[in-house]
């Protein structure tokens, strides 16, 4: 009689202890739900419904003027078939890699010195690097068609030497100049991730390392170098995407020769008005840039993906 | 006098307008276990630093085995760190990173191998060869720092507070090992530490540091018994601290007048004048209360307070009114029966008196 009153009791307790926990739960999940609204409708608006809606466009086509409602791989499969676009695109790539390369040997200078031999006017320095940023994109651009251009500051310069007599036509309207425009725009991208990494190395990590009779080149080697590699992989990924789509600067300061994979994307959306293309040959953009940006995380990226 | 295995002569380290190193000099025997010893900002770590080539001094020599390494950078200089917060390198495995001096050395990896093995088992840490920094403990890591400064047989072996961060048996614990491998290798130590009991316990010989200038070198005992300076016989081990004037000099003793009361206590080798102003110290464990035998010196006073301690009983009186004396005697020997504001009789021996001029009073540290 008293086992089975026992036993009934314990189920109670039982039963309670589940329903209570259940309650924490459904209490917790709703609390998750509410925290996680902002940031989902803010994903969806501003990348998931576009980029859905880019994906959708890509399947189309278009006849004369008219948007035809078929599902269509065609526009993907001129990527391949037509060689002006995979061409191009494989320029750009190539280009986007020099523009990522040289950006990170003439950071990484700047960036070990200011993080770590300057000590009084370390923040004024990282502002001047910095600061450019604020200033609106397409005017830094503008300003290297002053730089370059035939009463450019470079040409000047030349000719006051001596080197030159007349101004040189060579630097701007080409693939040049958009390569040196593209780096210039990358390096406070890479600055930024290098000079956090740089920083954050422990000075006791160099003095021991000294200590254990690494001199100064040894201990960068083996030491600082490896321990930027993060700073380095983001840098290297953030520069070379952002060079990669660009079609501002190949516009501005491209001419002919210095015409990029953005600027065809572009044009599909200006006069030539083949949406469909346009939204393929973006979405093959994407996709490249997706698996860089992965391919940079497996590397090594694993604080500072996004500075 | 026997050749010093490290040698410092006229070192001065300023920085800026600070001056952290003030004119110290003293020498250092193989196989010796030294410390320096001293409060925060002494100088003590940025002397190991300049030993171990990572700071140079602004005046000085330092000589290594006899040959002048004042311009020698560290990785030139055959001493090795131990740094107090490890600097274990966080990208590379444990294995790495004790190969990683060998490596400097251009020792080969199948060459250093065995070495690194048995240094992992001298330090009991060769289940970890493949973890990296981040999956050890503070005392593991502790270890394989002090593995990597020692596996390429340094002639000295530099440690800078490098018990600090570790709680108190463990602690207790790491001090006797590390007495063991000093002993074991024979490896001259110079050992940085704030806490004199570690220094005590530990040490061949201890340069107690204060403000840049070294106070007194000696063997724990003579540091313990035979302070040079009141800074000295403050910082080791507990003392109480009276004022007193000296009314009289005989052939062995002085007399020394604090309040009713005269002290006595051994004329050592300082010469003070009649009528001056003295600091007069005694060992709380000196000190017996309510003793049946005479003592040298006997005080009345008044029971204040009476902390347990666990195995001992911290006993404060007064006299005078204002004037405290603490004595640390025995569970046993005291009777917890006595009254606040009871008369007890203090009383200790005129060879546990210690006395020094006044005017090294403001170097007494109060805090330890």
């Amino acid at each position: 009689m008293i086992e089975s009153k026992v036993k009934e009791k314990l189920k109670e307790e039982k039963v309670k202890k589940t329903t209570a926990e259940a309650d924490v739960l459904k209490r917790k999940r709703k609390t998750l739900i509410l925290m996680m609204l902002p940031i989902s409708v803010w994903l969806l608006a501003v990348v998931i419904i576009p980029v859905a809606t880019m994906l959708n466009m890509s399947f189309k086509q278009v006849e004369g003027f008219v948007l035809k409602d078929v599902f269509t791989v065609n526009n993907y499969l001129k990527f391949f078939k037509v060689e002006m676009y995979w061409r191009l695109f494989l320029k750009s790539f190539r280009m986007a890699f020099i523009v990522a390369i040289v950006a990170i040997i003439i950071s990484y200078p700047l960036a070990y010195f200011i993080a770590r031999r300057i000590k009084k006017f370390k923040n004024i320095l990282f502002m001047l690097i910095i600061v450019p940023l604020w200033v609106s994109y397409l005017i830094r651009i503008i300003a290297w068609r002053s730089i370059l251009g035939n009463r450019g500051f470079l040409n000047v310069f030349l000719m006051q030497l001596g080197i030159i007599k007349e101004p040189l036509e060579i630097f701007l309207y080409n693939q040049f100049a958009v390569i040196i425009t593209l780096i210039y725009i990358a390096i406070p991208f890479v600055f930024i991730p290098l000079y956090t990494a740089l920083e954050k190395i422990p000075d006791a990590l160099i003095s021991a390392s000294r200590d254990l009779g690494a001199s100064g080149a040894r201990t960068f080697m083996h030491v600082v170098l490896p321990l930027s590699r993060p700073g380095l992989v983001t840098g290297f990924m953030l520069s070379f995407i952002i060079a990669l789509g660009d079609y501002i600067i190949p516009k501005e300061l491209g001419g002919v020769g210095g015409i990029m994979y953005g600027n065809v994307i572009w044009h599909q959306f200006g006069l030539i008005n083949d949406w469909p293309l346009g939204a393929a040959l973006g979405f093959i953009l994407l996709t490249v840039a997706l698996i860089v940006l992965i391919l940079s995380r497996k590397l090594g990226s694993k604080e500072g993906v996004f500075f | 006098m026997d050749k010093f295995e490290i040698e410092l002569t006229n070192i001065t380290k300023r920085f800026g307008n600070v001056t952290a190193v003030n004119n110290i000099s003293f020498g250092i025997r193989s196989g010796e276990f030294f410390s320096l010893l001293g409060p925060s900002g002494c100088g003590k770590t940025t002397t190991l630093r300049m030993i171990a080539g990572l700071e140079d001094p602004t005046l000085g020599r330092i000589l290594l085995s006899g040959k002048d390494v004042t311009n020698v950078p560290p990785h030139r200089r055959n001493v090795n760190t131990v740094f107090q917060d490890y600097a274990i390198f966080p990208h590379m495995n444990v294995y790495e990173n004790i190969y990683f001096p060998l490596r400097m050395r251009r020792i080969p990896r199948k060459v250093a191998a065995p070495r690194i093995k048995k240094i992992l088992e001298t330090v009991n840490m060769s289940r970890f060869e493949n973890r990296y920094s981040g999956q050890l403990s503070g005392g593991q890591r502790q270890r394989i720092a002090l593995a990597r400064a020692l596996v390429n047989e340094p002639k000295a072996l530099l440690l800078d507070e490098p018990l600090g961060a570790l709680d108190f048996k463990l602690r207790v614990a790491m001090q006797i090992a590390l007495k063991d491998i000093q002993r074991e290798f024979g490896i001259t130590f110079i050992y940085v530490t704030h806490d004199q009991l570690e220094a005590i316990t530990m040490s061949d010989r201890i340069a107690v540091m204060n403000d840049g200038i070294i106070d007194q070198i000696g063997t724990p005992d003579k540091i313990y018994n035979k302070p040079k300076t009141a800074f000295v016989a403050s910082f080791i081990g507990e003392m109480n601290f009276l004022e007193g004037k000296l009314i009289r000099k005989k052939d062995d003793t002085l007399v020394v007048k604090i309040a009713d009361f005269e002290v006595i206590c051994e004329r050592g080798e300082n010469d003070f004048l009649e009528g001056e102003d003295m600091l007069v110290c005694v060992r709380p464990e000196r000190i017996s209360i309510n003793s049946h035998i005479k003592s040298g010196n006997e005080i009345i006073a008044k029971l204040k307070r009476a902390i347990f301690r666990g195995s001992k009983f911290e006993i404060t009186v007064t006299f005078n009114n204002n004037i405290e004396l603490v004595s640390t005697v025995e569970d046993k020997g005291w009777n917890k029966s006595f009254n606040l504001g009871e008369n007890l009789k203090l009383g200790w021996e005129k060879e546990d008196t210690i006395v020094f001029p006044m005017d090294m009073k403001n170097r007494i540290i109060r805090y330890k």
